[in-house]
């Protein structure tokens, strides 16, 4: 991809080789020498480059300073913001989302009607990384407990969690004595979501982690946009509390970016601070170019500024499947699975 | 730089569909011109839903509140309403845990057949119904069940009406899916724990139910679980195709034998819809993975899958009478068109909500063109629609059938003549069925599982 995009916009050095009447590093075939040459090509690039900005800055300036609109900004294209066009995006002033909202398996926990209860377990014979995973959990979530798989089947398990009104239950699972799947069941209905767990650090392992209190945490969902990934919201947003203590700072993030759902679990400070800002310009008041030079660039200000610290664990999960009804392998229904052929292209996300 | 591999989709062939969803609307789907693209043009009603039927005097629809509504399917106007008995006085086990009032099946019959315009209703415990339904006089509407007056107090037959014929086709186990032949005299009903049995709708008698297969190899007898039934074809109520929750397809033949002629496996997820494709061969099978695909029910060889991104459960599939187009709904809230012989994917529309099923509409095809099926035109349509119905009979809509056929799709004109040699076939000798016999045992040995 990167060879084609080359070719398709030259660079001002190959043309500059080429105007010169010279070869093209690529054309050379001592090692040595292309190399050589190729550093000076590569020299050129960067300073041309350089000016490039230098060029776009000073555009920007003398505009804002004449008063007019600076030249718009180039935006980079990602692979999120060139994403393939989805119809299925959740539009928040949809009447029919919000209709389908009030009656959904989580609509009881949206209009307070309980409180998150959740009972983690993990498959049979966990290793000692799980359970420090879990012990981990256990510190992010409120109102969790940990019961000890034994031998019982998942669908006892959910008999008896359903009787003790229970709301969301964790499978933690495992491969290799290292934890790599996460099932989450919705009680008393379902859902049930399959992810993929990778990429666990545990708090000890973060620098400078924080110590997290017993406050209710906010959470933060983001980028769940489609139909199926506001659904997977309100599945992540059925296991916390609704109501926050802000008095806690304490902050759980599910951030969504490209299919990945990254989880965090910050704690967070407002402070003042002392911090350089740009001077204002003032046009016309003492437009001689002296004054304005000895004016100072930038002015020192009392700001409040956010401090984050993370507290651990962190990980990321993929979305295997997406069931209804609670945990039934052999008979359930799927609403969403993963399949192959899905996966003709990069620029195709479903959350 | 921004490239994409979606492909357009060719379009598709003008129909009309409905599509029924969790929430209890009823979209209406149509392509106005030739290879457009599906639009909802009209939407209905909001009671959820637990089944549907569309037949040639309405699209009748059955509430999870235990009510049966008839509507128009041009305008949606509710024609009729009657509640679903739940419970039968001589039964002796009343309430059952395994199995709730829900009504799980529901048929609408023709105006010509023996109860003339009634509804066969069955509920999960077994409580099966046959209730004549009356329409009101044409001119007066018993209101437009659109979304916002849901409350649309309909006054009339809000009971049980007192001539319901009701029976139990099931002691134990909990139904979950009814079918009635072609010739509206015989239903097959199957469930959870509820072996498919046949029974004569005229006498209410049990005249066939199937045996469980015999032991696999492992020794294991799986225990009934019907998800799925479908007749082969119109004419014949003797064959018909059954899908389990052990993800197996079934064939019987009620003239043979009472184990299944042919049983092979389909994918590893509960098979949750049927759809007979119209040549007597062939049926749509879709999964609880959302796998959908095409069999041949004479050797059980899987034509081929249908391909298009399905993620869900394939609730319901459907083949169009006339046009060589498959439709399918399910979980994963998009109504799909298939090509029936290509099963290349024509359209897709996404439709917000879990979809629980979807029918063609072909009322508007006998009287008016596609393209004015718009609720603009209600009345207009609802009276033309009405005489049409009337004097439509079987053998108009058949003819109907073969012209569109030669004129516009030449290719599926072939199919329903070797329907009818086959019929023929099957009516002079009974060898058809010996050699489907011999075809079947060759498939089972080479699978090396079954019975």
């Amino acid at each position: 991809m990167g060879k084609r995009m080359r070719d398709d916009e030259e660079d001002a050095g190959e043309v500059a080789l080429r105007k010169a009447g010279m070869k093209l590093p690529s054309n050379i075939k001592n090692k040595h020498k292309r190399s050589a040459e190729y550093a000076k090509v590569r020299a050129e690039k960067i300073k041309e480059k350089k000016q490039r900005i230098k060029a776009r800055d000073t555009a920007e300036r003398q505009a804002v300073e004449l008063g007019e609109t600076p030249p718009p900004r180039q935006v980079p294209k990602t692979i999120e913001n060139t994403r393939e066009a989805d119809e299925t995006v959740a539009q928040p002033d949809d009447e029919e989302l919000q209709v389908d909202d009030g009656v959904d398996e989580f609509s009881g926990h949206f209009a307070r009607a309980q409180m998150p209860k959740l009972l983690i377990t993990t498959s049979q014979e966990c290793s000692s990384p799980t359970r420090k995973f879990i012990k981990e959990l256990l510190t992010v979530i409120p109102n969790a407990t940990f019961y000890k798989r034994g031998s019982y089947d998942l669908k006892q398990i959910v008999k008896f969690a359903k009787n003790r009104d229970f709301t969301t239950m964790f499978v933690v699972n495992e491969n290799r004595k290292q934890p790599n799947g996460l099932l989450m069941i919705a009680l008393p209905e379902g859902p049930t979501a399959h992810f993929k767990l990778s990429s666990i650090k545990l708090s000890k392992k973060i620098k400078g982690h924080g110590k997290p209190t017993s406050h209710m945490p906010e959470l933060l969902l983001n980028n769940f946009t489609t139909r199926l990934g506001h659904r997977v919201g309100r599945l992540f947003a059925s296991v916390f509390p609704q109501d926050p203590q802000f008095r806690g700072r304490r902050a759980v993030t599910f951030h969504n970016q490209r299919d990945f759902i990254f989880f965090r679990h910050h704690r967070y400070i407002f402070e003042e601070k002392e911090i350089k800002e740009l001077a204002p310009v003032t046009i016309g008041v003492n437009s001689d170019k002296k004054s304005r030079k000895a004016a100072p660039k930038t002015v020192k200000k009392n700001a409040v500024v956010a401090r984050l610290q993370e507290c651990g664990p962190r990980f990321t999960l993929k979305l295997q499947s997406l069931q209804s009804g609670t945990f039934d392998s052999k008979y359930g229904e799927y609403e969403w699975v993963h399949k192959p052929d899905m996966d003709t292209s990069r620029r195709r996300f479903f959350l | 730089m921004p490239r994409t591999n979606s492909v357009d989709l060719p379009g598709c062939p003008p129909f009309r569909a409905l599509c029924c969803d969790n929430l209890g609307y009823v979209k209406v789907v149509e392509v106005a011109s030739d290879k457009g693209m599906p639009q909802v043009v009209a939407r209905w009603g909001r009671d959820p839903v637990a089944c549907s039927a569309y037949g040639e005097e309405g699209f009748a629809l059955a509430r999870k509140s235990g009510r049966v509504e008839v509507l128009n399917p041009v305008n949606g106007v509710r024609l009729a309403e009657v509640v679903v008995p739940t419970s039968i006085s001589e039964r002796v086990n009343g309430n059952r845990e395994d199995a709730s009032d829900a009504v799980c099946g529901l048929h609408l019959f023709k105006k010509n057949s023996i109860w003339g315009t009634a509804v066969l209703t069955c509920t999960e415990q077994g409580v099966a119904a046959i209730q004549r339904i009356s329409f009101p006089a044409d001119d007066e509407d018993m209101g437009v069940s659109n979304d916002g007056d849901e409350d649309m107090g309909v006054s009339t037959s809000s009971q049980v009406s007192s001539d319901a014929i009701v029976w139990s086709v099931a002691d134990s186990g909990s139904v979950c899916c009814l079918r009635v032949d072609g010739s509206e005299r015989y239903a097959i009903f199957g469930g959870k724990g509820v072996e498919v049995s046949m029974w004569d709708l005229e006498k209410r008698t049990r005249i066939w139910s199937a045996k469980n297969p015999r032991r696999d190899n492992l020794g294991l007898i799986a225990p009934a679980f019907v998800t799925a039934l479908a007749f082969l074809s119109v004419k014949d109520h003797r064959k018909f195709v059954v899908g389990t929750g052990h993800h197996q397809i079934r064939l019987y033949d009620t003239g043979a034998q009472r184990r299944p002629m042919l049983m092979f496996d389909y994918g590893e997820s509960p098979i949750k819809s049927i759809a007979p494709g119209g040549d007597g061969n062939t049926v749509y099978v879709g999964s609880g993975s959302g796998d959908l695909a095409c069999f041949d029910m004479r050797t059980g060889q899987n034509v081929g899958g249908f391909k298009g991104k399905i993620s869900g459960s394939v609730r319901s599939v459907v083949l169009h009478p006339t046009l060589p187009i498959v439709a399918s709904c399910g979980l994963d809230r998009y109504l799909r068109i298939h090509h029936s012989r290509t099963r290349q994917l024509l359209s897709m529309l996404f439709l917000k909500q879990q979809l629980i099923s979807v029918v063609f509409d072909t009322s508007a095809d006998k009287s008016v063109p596609p393209t004015s099926g718009s609720s603009n035109k209600e009345n207009s349509n609802a009276a033309e629609a009405k005489p049409a119905s009337k004097t439509g009979t079987e053998k108009e809509g058949r003819t109907d059938k073969k012209k569109r056929s030669r004129e516009e799709l030449k290719d599926f004109a072939v199919p329903s003549q070797n329907l009818v040699k086959i019929k023929k076939k099957s009516a002079v000798v009974p060898n058809i069925e010996t050699k489907q016999e011999k075809s079947s045992r060759k498939v089972r040995k080479s699978k090396g599982s079954g019975p």
